[in-house]
């Protein structure tokens, strides 16, 4: 299996119905590449797999709106467990390894809606005869790596409540509105933790008045209140994103 | 990961490559500041990528040894780093500056592809830690640590102490003691004074979780014949 979304572009809306475009690094591109990068607009479904581990990379998708990828880690014991997830702010697939090299996780639909996708062939091109595309793409890269670092240790170091609430806040930033379309059993899943331990962790998060739980989805009602609750890991990486692309990371409008 | 270089981009850098030797906790990159080199760990000689958090806890979150290097591997340097880039266990290194290193991926398309590659592979690494730190047990997680080390190392002594393993792998310093107290039960390690010795190392493979297989496996697939194995 190559893509799961290798779908045609028969049906596929004109590009001009994506502009302006709402993934951040389409926004900072440099117009003048977009010919040569021929994006193609693709629905992602929930659940939906860009890639298997194992799979051979071709595309790099860019989320648009509210689409969200995760990256998770099949273990052994057929638990999948969330490294990091992806939205508007960046790309999936071949961002570091350039592609056609055998993916190292799945990349999974979490949050639907549409996306860009890139064949990594035309990425490279691109890369090489316009340097800010290769500079671009290298400074985001930079920054999905100091996300990952970040998890690393935030994950070996941090309470539970305190990575739930840096991961909301995360979602809020690329939704850009409160209403998460996310289950418990969802978050349970993705933090490899039993459905008990997260929802007495959301059921606390409800009562300090932080979110609340609705039929199939998470309303943040304070984020301040998040933001309390969280550990430094979030605004470590949210500063580095500033810091080496700025207009990178999605800020929220007023 | 310079030796498995073709000839002739091994040739490319070598002008450029300055022998130097790592001190046990030297810095080697500092968060906020430029990254100016590259750090290329010799036989024996340990880096890792290092978080620094709130309450004078800290975190590993790579570890780097022959196989790769550190300093803009990811970014393709001349950017703010954003972790500290620490020296684990002494020993020689090589060190370039990211400007010869990006001269030369211009230069050299296989060169260029070549740490595309193993940027792929350090990548995968941190991928697989957060998954596993979120998820494995202590003592399944210091085994894979253990035997990372070894495969770096290559020694069957690691002169790493009890303390400095709680601060790689992010616990209290009683709760790693008593772990690898329980290792050592299992006949897996002996614990002596500032050294770690692995006495049985298959009987430590087992006790470490699969992240440790994936990653060598991947290492395997994308970059033949460099992940450093340890010879028993």
């Amino acid at each position: 299996m190559v893509n799961s979304n290798a779908r045609g572009t028969d049906s596929a809306p004109p590009l001009s119905r994506i502009v302006p475009p709402t993934n951040q690094i389409l926004k900072l591109l440099p117009r003048a590449a977009f010919d040569m990068l021929a994006p193609e607009y693709v629905d992602l479904r929930r659940g939906q797999c860009l890639f298997e581990p194992g799979d051979e990379v071709t595309h790099a998708h860019l989320p648009l709106d509210s689409a969200v990828v995760a990256l998770v880690v099949p273990m052994r014991d057929g638990r999948t467990v969330e490294a990091t997830t992806i939205g508007r702010e960046g790309a999936v697939g071949g961002v570091v390894s350039r592609g056609y090299q055998p993916a190292f996780t799945r990349a999974v639909v979490h949050i639907p809606g549409s996306a860009v996708r890139i064949s990594l062939k035309n990425l490279e091109t691109a890369k090489r005869t316009v340097p800010d595309v290769h500079d671009l793409v290298s400074r985001y890269a930079d920054c999905l790596m100091a996300q990952l670092l970040q998890s690393v240790g935030c994950a070996a170091v941090h309470p539970l409540e305190a990575r739930c609430a840096r991961w909301l806040l995360l979602m809020h930033d690329r939704l850009q509105q409160p209403d998460l379309p996310l289950t418990q059993e969802m978050l349970a899943d993705m933090f490899g933790a039993t459905r008990t331990y997260v929802t007495r962790i959301a059921s606390s998060l409800q009562k300090r008045g932080a979110i609340a739980s609705r039929r199939g989805l998470i309303h943040i009602e304070s984020r301040e209140l998040l933001e309390e609750t969280t550990c430094e890991c979030y605004n470590l990486v949210r500063q580095h994103f500033e810091r080496v692309q700025p207009g990178l990371y999605p800020a929220l409008e007023p | 990961m310079l030796d498995a270089l073709a000839p002739r981009d091994r040739r490319i850098l070598v002008p450029n490559l300055r022998e130097t030797t790592l001190a046990r906790g030297e810095v080697l990159l500092e968060p906020g500041e430029d990254v100016m080199h590259v750090y290329f760990p010799g036989r024996g000689t340990i880096a890792a990528l290092v978080l620094h958090l709130r309450d004078g806890k800290s975190a590993e979150a790579v570890m780097i040894g022959a196989e790769g290097a550190l300093g803009g591997i990811i970014s393709n340097g001349d950017k703010p780093a954003f972790a500290h880039g620490v020296a684990e266990i002494a020993g020689p290194a090589l060190r370039l500056s990211t400007d010869a290193l990006d001269e030369a991926k211009l230069r050299s398309p296989s060169l260029r592809d070549h740490f595309a590659r193993y940027a792929d592979c350090l990548l995968a690494q941190a991928l697989q830690s957060v998954a596993c730190n979120a998820v494995h047990d202590f003592d399944a997680r210091l085994a894979r640590w253990l035997l990372a080390t070894q495969d770096r190392c290559g020694q069957k002594e690691l002169k790493v102490t009890q303390d400095f393993i709680a601060d790689m792998l992010g616990v209290r310093r009683p709760y790693a003691s008593r772990i690898a107290g329980l290792l050592e039960e299992r006949g897996c390690i002996k614990r002596g004074r500032g050294t770690i010795t692995i006495v049985d190392r298959a009987k430590l493979e087992r006790q470490a979780c699969e992240c440790y297989t994936y990653l060598r496996r991947h290492f395997e697939l994308v970059l033949p014949g460099v992940y450093p194995s340890y010879m028993v």
